[in-house]
């Protein structure tokens, strides 16, 4: 009887969580074109996000490329299908392993990041004295970030996809004797618009999920500190879940839309 | 008769089975010092948080200048919060700006609502200058000791020289020199600024030097009303009890 009170309190709950995250969202769209604009808080947060994550992302992506070039490489080899490898891996991370990657790396960095910052905001009454002070909060904090991740996570996607690349004609270049130009010859031989596109449409959502959790969880934190460790965690936790449930729901999208 | 400058009606607000404000009423006038006195979790900051429309009152009239903020939109609520500083209790001094980008902020969109020829450094100085601090400008709050940071606050709370003050336990957390200072700060800034200052705390010695008037509350009205001396002497326990100590 317990486990079952258990089990529909945390339902009752995890579906308030989901309407409440979707009022947010709503308010994020209504306060998004209305006047006034933090123009000057959205530049600053896009620099930040931007800059803050552009070695993390850059390393991950090297390695990612490199690792992934250096596994497949004796399996192709088997095959005699080595010639592949360039096409294989580009289409691969360029589709899905680059974004997906990445966007969790950035859910991890840039999420936690502002659930923890606006976390803290909460709990020392930052946000109610920017409330008294005259200042609209949500737009200044939470429209700012949204969109801010909106727009960054695309551009460090595509940064991150072009290193492990990089990474990967590095291992063919040193193991297969494959030049650079070959390699990225038949690297963009291989990719075709509809590759491209719906990845960069879906690092655009993938971004707006990271800022929506982030900032989410971190404008309704309570309980002190402990919320504040709380909201930083579950935005990850929040952030990773969705993030599949887009790539799915883009893949599926990119199947009917674009011939895979 | 004097008009006041702020005025709350019957004003109730309950959490769930705990109703923490039972028809509170309060009149603030100009120039005056009113206290609020109660115990710990008696609803004193939910009062306060009810005045600036931080928390939204169940029922009962909050009046400011004669504008009902309860029915005030957000447009006009913003505008009006413009003429009420506000102390917090732990101070909440963005701690990612540095002092001076502290008292910037309420200026980014209210710079004309000062009527002055001062620039926004000028405006800036000046406030740090009123509360001792001019030579911690460009400090972060994290840089500050708690006494420091509360007069920072105070500051960014006069920045738009506002005609009320709402203080929520200006003294709390500080040591006793700190808080006599603090306390001391409080009645310069009420001469400089002529404002009116509605203070909540426990604090008796802050209530002592400070208050024009107090109310007590309890059980979520006001259950006493008087000056300091008038409510010290009281024979009632209930009212005995605040002044123990």
């Amino acid at each position: 009887m317990n486990v079952s009170n258990s089990i529909t309190v945390k339902t009752k709950r995890f579906f308030e969580e989901i309407g409440d995250m979707t009022y947010f969202a709503i308010r994020f769209f209504k306060e998004v074109f209305t006047a006034p604009f933090e123009w000057r808080e959205l530049i600053r947060q896009c620099y930040q996000m931007g800059n803050r994550s552009f070695i993390l992302v850059g390393v991950t992506g090297f390695i990612l490329g490199l690792v992934f070039t250096l596994q497949s490489r004796p399996t192709l080899m088997e095959f005699g299908a080595e010639s592949w490898m360039p096409s294989m891996v580009s289409i691969s991370i360029v589709r899905e392993i680059g974004p997906v990657i990445i966007a969790l790396i950035c859910a991890g960095r840039i999420g936690s990041g502002i659930g923890a910052e606006l976390g803290s905001m909460k709990v020392t009454e930052q946000i109610d004295a920017m409330e008294v002070s005259g200042t609209n909060p949500f737009k200044y904090l939470v429209v700012t970030r949204i969109l801010a991740t909106t727009l960054m996570l695309p551009l460090l996607i595509i940064m991150g996809d072009a290193v492990a690349l990089l990474g990967s004609a590095i291992v063919e270049n040193l193991k297969g004797e494959v030049s650079y130009l070959l390699y990225f010859n038949k690297v963009f031989d291989a990719l075709k618009f509809s590759d491209i596109i719906p990845a960069t449409i879906k690092s655009f959502f993938f971004g707006f999920a990271i800022g929506l959790v982030g900032c989410y969880k971190g404008y309704h934190c309570s309980k002190g500190t402990v919320g504040v460790g709380e909201a930083s965690n579950a935005a990850v936790v929040y952030t990773s879940m969705l993030l599949f449930v887009i790539d799915f729901i883009a893949v599926f999208l990119t199947d009917i839309f674009f011939e895979i | 008769m004097k008009k006041p400058v702020l005025e709350i009606k019957d004003l109730s607000k309950s959490f769930g089975d705990n109703h923490v404000l039972n028809g509170f009423n309060l009149e603030l006038y100009e120039g005056e010092n009113l206290v609020i006195m109660g115990k710990s979790g008696s609803g004193k900051s939910v009062m306060i948080k009810c005045l600036v429309g931080l928390m939204e009152a169940d029922s009962g009239v909050i009046k400011i200048k004669d504008f009902d903020i309860i029915s005030l939109g957000r447009k006009e609520l913003d505008v009006l919060r413009t003429e009420i500083g506000f102390l917090f209790q732990g101070s909440a001094l963005y701690d990612s700006m540095t002092v001076r980008e502290n008292l910037e902020f309420p200026l980014r969109r209210n710079r004309d609502k000062v009527n002055t020829s001062q620039t926004t450094e000028e405006l800036v100085v000046e406030a740090l200058e009123n509360v001792g601090l001019a030579n911690a400008i460009d400090l972060m709050p994290a840089e500050l000791s708690g006494g420091m940071q509360r007069r920072v606050a105070l500051a960014r709370a006069l920045i738009l020289k506002p005609k009320i003050i709402l203080y929520d336990e200006p003294t709390t957390g500080l040591d006793p020199i700190t808080s006599k200072e603090i306390i001391q700060l409080m009645r310069t800034i009420q001469k400089t600024y002529k404002t009116s200052s509605l203070i909540i705390t426990h604090d008796v010695d802050c209530a002592r030097v400070i208050s024009n008037r107090m109310i007590l509350l309890v059980d979520g009205i006001n259950y006493a009303e008087g000056t300091f001396l008038e409510l010290s002497t009281s024979e009632d326990p209930k009212i005995k009890a605040f002044f123990k100590n």
